[in-house]
This record gives C-alpha cells, sequence and structure tokens, in this order.
C-alpha cells in the first residue's frame, strides 16, 4: 500500500498544478469539508465541494476529479447544483480492476459522471424569528442592568446575535464592557466639544471608537453604567435560556436542507476476448457503459442522511481464459488471457445508502455506504474514515474498508485529495 | 418588519430612531470569504421566503446592496449556516454596525438574528 502511495505522489502533485491554477481558486475562499461533501469525490449523493484525489486500494489506483457549482439561478428548489467529474486508473496495470465495496460495474477504466442537485432550505419561518427575539428582547434588561435594552445592542460594538449563544457570561460581559466604553467616548467628545466621526474606526488597540450615530442614540445615557446581573452569573438561569431557544429553533425545520440528486454515468474499460470461432485471436477492444441515479439526501448541521437507486447497462465480467499456440519455427508457446467470446450486456438495478457523520469537529469524519444489487442479489458495503480538515488543513486524507459478496470479497483504500470552491 | 416575498428594504418598517440630518447611505453585504466559513450560509430580511432575495449566501449571491438607508436606523437580518460545528460563518456589513459578525456553528442551533445599525459615510 505504502508503495502506491508513493508511485503515485507526483501524480497527484501535477493533477493539483494544472487543475487549482487553471479554475483560478482564491485559496481565502476554500471552503470546508462539510459532513455533506463526499471525501474522494466518487459518491452519486449530494456533494457540494469540487474535490481532486487519488486512491491506491487492494484492487485498483484511480485519480478523480469533481467539480461542483451552484447556478445563478435555481433550476429546482431554493438553490441548484451542477457537477461534472472524471474518474480514472493511474496506472496501466490496474485499468481493468473494480472499486473496493461496490457492486457497481462502471468503476473500471474511465469514466465521466454530471448530475444536478436541488437544495431545498427554506428561510427561518417569521414567527421563529420573532419568538426567539421575543426571548431577546425580554431577557436582555434582567441580564444586563443599568436601563439598556436588546435594541441598545449594536451600540456595544460586540457580537450580539440573538441566539443561544448570547445566554453565555462571558459574550454578557462584552457586551456591558462595550456599553461603558462607548458612553466614557461619548462622554469625552461632549466635555471636549468634538464631534464623534461618522464611520467606524478603531483605535491603536483595535478597540472601536465611538461613532456619531452612537452618542446620538446615547445622548440622553451618559450617565448610565452597565452591570452583569445575579441572574447573569447564573450559570442555570444562562442554560435555561439557552434551551428556550433551541426550543423556538428546534420547531423550525429551516435547519434540515433537503437534497434530491440526478446523475449519469459514462465509463469506458478495456475488454480481451476470444472470438468463439477461432480461439487462436485475442481481440483487444473497449466496451462503453453507462448509468443514471438518483440520490435524496436529508442534511443537518453534523451529518447526512441518503438513500437512492441506480440503473446501469454494464458487461458481465466471465471468467478469463488462458490459451496457448505454439510459436511457428520454435519449440515454445504463446499464452493469451481473456475470456470467451464478447463480454454479454447486463443491466443491473442497485439500491444505495449512506451516511456522512461528523466524529470530532474539524478532525475526523465517517461516511458509511451500503450497496444492494437487485438484478445480481450482490450486497456491498464500505467505511470511508477520512480527516475532515479545517482551514489550515484543506488536505482530505483517509482509508476506506469495503466488502463485496459473491467474489470479491474485502478491500482495502487509501485515498488523499483536496476539496476547493469556486466562491 | 418586513414579510413575505419580494425586494423590500429594511426601511420598510423596521427602522428605529433614525438621526436627523446625517442622510441616507448604501449598505453592502458581504460573506467574509476570509473566515471557516461553513459551506452553506446565507443572510437574508427576517420574513423574507424567497431564497432570490438572499441579502448575501455562498451558494449564488456572495454580496449585495441595500441602496439608500437611513443613517442612524436600525434593522434586523437572519443568519443563518448549515456546515460542520465548530465553524465559522461570518459577513461583513459596511456603512453599519456590526462591521463583522462571526457566528460560529454549533450542534443545534446555526441561526441567528441580528440588528444592524445603520452609519454615515465618511468622517
Amino acid at each position: 500500500m505504502i508503495r502506491l502511495i508513493l508511485t503515485h505522489v507526483p501524480a497527484l502533485c501535477c493533477a493539483l498544478l494544472w487543475s487549482l491554477p487553471a479554475q483560478a481558486i482564491d485559496t481565502d475562499k476554500q471552503a470546508q469539508v462539510a459532513p455533506l461533501s463526499s471525501p474522494d469525490g466518487k459518491s452519486p449523493a449530494a456533494s457540494s465541494l469540487s474535490v481532486i484525489s487519488l486512491a491506491a486500494a487492494t484492487t485498483d489506483s484511480k485519480a478523480t476529479l469533481s467539480l461542483a457549482g451552484f447556478t445563478p439561478k435555481p433550476i429546482l428548489g431554493d438553490y441548484s447544483l451542477l457537477q461534472i467529474g472524471g474518474e480514472a486508473p493511474v496506472s496501466k496495470d490496474s485499468d481493468t480492476e473494480t472499486d473496493i465495496g461496490t457492486v457497481s460495474g462502471l468503476t473500471a477504466g474511465a469514466s465521466a459522471n454530471a448530475s444536478a442537485s436541488f437544495y431545498w432550505w427554506p428561510h427561518e419561518q417569521l414567527d421563529v424569528t420573532n419568538q426567539r427575539d421575543a426571548i431577546c428582547r425580554a431577557e436582555f434588561p434582567e441580564l444586563i442592568a443599568g436601563g439598556f435594552e436588546y435594541e441598545d445592542g449594536p451600540q456595544s460594538h460586540a457580537d450580539v446575535a440573538c441566539s443561544s449563544d448570547l445566554f453565555d457570561a462571558k459574550q454578557l460581559q462584552s457586551i456591558a464592557d462595550g456599553f461603558n466604553d462607548i458612553i466614557k467616548q461619548c462622554s469625552r467628545f461632549k466635555a471636549h466639544n468634538k464631534r464623534p466621526p461618522n464611520k467606524l474606526t478603531v483605535d491603536k488597540n483595535n478597540k472601536p471608537i465611538a461613532t456619531a450615530v452612537d452618542c446620538d442614540k446615547f445622548k440622553n445615557k451618559l450617565s448610565w453604567k452597565a452591570t452583569l446581573t445575579d441572574k447573569a452569573k447564573h450559570a442555570s438561569y444562562l442554560q435555561n435560556l439557552q434551551d428556550k431557544i433551541d426550543v423556538v429553533e428546534s420547531a423550525s425545520e429551516s435547519k434540515l436542507v433537503r437534497v434530491l440528486t440526478v446523475g449519469t454515468k459514462e465509463n469506458r474499460q478495456k475488454v480481451a476476448y476470444f472470438d468463439k470461432s477461432d480461439l487462436s485471436t485475442l481481440i483487444k477492444d473497449h466496451s462503453t457503459g453507462y448509468g443514471v441515479n438518483v440520490a435524496y439526501s436529508l442534511v443537518w448541521p453534523s451529518w447526512m442522511l441518503s438513500g437512492g437507486f441506480s440503473y446501469e447497462k454494464t458487461f458481465k465480467n466471465t471468467d478469463s481464459v488462458q490459451i496457448c499456440s505454439p510459436v511457428p519455427m520454435s519449440t515454445s508457446s504463446k499464452c493469451l488471457t481473456g475470456t470467451i467470446g464478447q463480454p454479454p450486456e447486463m443491466y443491473s438495478r442497485i439500491l444505495f445508502a449512506e451516511s456522512r457523520i461528523l466524529i470530532s469537529v474539524g478532525a475526523l469524519a465517517v461516511g458509511p455506504r451500503v450497496e444492494y444489487d437487485l438484478t445480481a442479489s450482490k450486497f456491498a458495503a464500505k467505511v470511508p474514515l477520512y480527516f475532515a480538515p479545517d482551514k489550515d488543513k484543506t488536505l482530505i486524507g483517509g482509508i476506506t474498508l469495503g466488502y463485496v459478496t459473491h467474489g470479491d470479497g474485502f478491500g482495502v483504500e487509501v485515498f488523499v485529495g483536496k476539496a476547493f470552491s469556486f466562491y | 418588519m418586513v414579510n413575505g416575498k419580494g425586494k423590500a428594504g429594511p426601511s420598510g418598517g423596521s427602522s428605529k430612531s433614525a438621526a436627523p440630518g446625517l442622510g441616507k447611505v448604501d449598505v453592502t453585504f458581504a460573506l467574509d470569504d476570509k473566515n471557516t466559513t461553513a459551506k452553506l450560509a446565507r443572510v437574508y430580511l427576517p420574513g423574507t421566503t424567497d431564497p432570490e432575495n438572499d441579502l448575501a449566501n455562498n451558494m449564488d449571491k456572495p454580496k449585495s446592496t441595500l441602496k439608500g438607508q437611513t443613517v442612524g436606523s436600525t434593522f434586523e437580518v437572519v443568519v443563518e449556516a448549515s456546515g460542520t460545528p465548530g465553524q465559522k460563518c461570518a459577513f461583513n456589513v459596511t456603512n453599519s454596525e456590526p462591521p463583522v459578525l462571526r457566528r460560529t456553528l454549533k450542534k443545534s442551533g446555526n441561526s441567528a438574528s441580528v440588528l444592524i445599525t445603520v452609519l454615515g459615510d465618511g468622517e
């Protein structure tokens, strides 16, 4: 396995160098690998990131490129995403080998695929926003004493967002400190008969300087002082408020993103067979298979659940035989390997289910996937365990364990790649 | 409060206590690309239902401008994200406070409403 990785590192580097500048990727805009996205770019279920990856397995080694981007206007749903991609073997020897842990007949050789994903993610309902705001408006004066209201929040220059994060003693203290600082500055401007700046600026310590709007809003509050109340110092009281916000938000389904994905795949793989009427000649050709798939995914903030169906036209993988014939004018014989007759066409109906779960923030994720071929009664499962990177670790890497019934058995794959975004 | 579908800006009913004589300015919203922005993030006015009316999102609208907002007025936006917990969703607002709001995603609760006060332009 290690040998395979080392062998193909130059190929990965070249692919990255080719791909990234060509797509004008701004490294500052790289999005992260959310559980929403496929780590190796191979899954037909919803993925929102562009990924380039290299996988070295016990069966084959492949390079995969997947480019994804949201459309300026939704085609269907609230947002629409288009994806195109392809995969190809990176070594000649693995050209006819299939991926591990899959019953699909479209994984050997080279493939091109395209898909469209439609996202349903409705805006938060107004009554949810209003109920949450009502909690913040009612509780703010109960937590910060001195006559301040939630509407004064922007004047603190702290992050005053009405959410469960607001009900944190540290956060409340920073808001109170912000109020006091701005009042102090406005009093000083008034004492020196100076006009505060219109625009928001910061001093040499990066502290915000009170603006004309701040001082206008606080002109009758210059004697006020913000302090935390006893309630703000009680963890159980704050926890209760956080729970209240969670209850309001859980009534809204807006945090659940639903994704419908439809895709197609074309696959080309090498075949070598003997003509049934002339077993002395090995015919080398290519077969072209096609597939269509549909998947429906539910995406929560930390995990995704997906199910779908694939319909594939492939070619039956019959056992190869070795046929030897004498070399003329010698005592040696020449042996050729191939199947007897052209591989027959077959049609597969595959059901699949997949989940991607974040185990540890910015560190580890798992994406178990099961497949069942209704035509051949074959079952496959694979479990990729991968590093979900944070901002400073945008390389993806992982290991996949796979199993297929009826023949292929267990397999292991190591993959490394990079996620990138056009946004 | 802005309600329903449409392009109504925050001046359509949510503005409060505008400071007299400070005029109107354009307010620009932009997702902050210098931060670990979660893949799905957006900012919109409360009560809007059409994603086309997002003030900013990282699907198809990295930024937009609300023109002619009254200096000193306050309005509200909802910031929402669906991504990896622990990541930050951030957006910039120019000519307004807060200049940047960073919203860290938690396991539950990935939206927040934020009050923004329109500031003047220049010194």
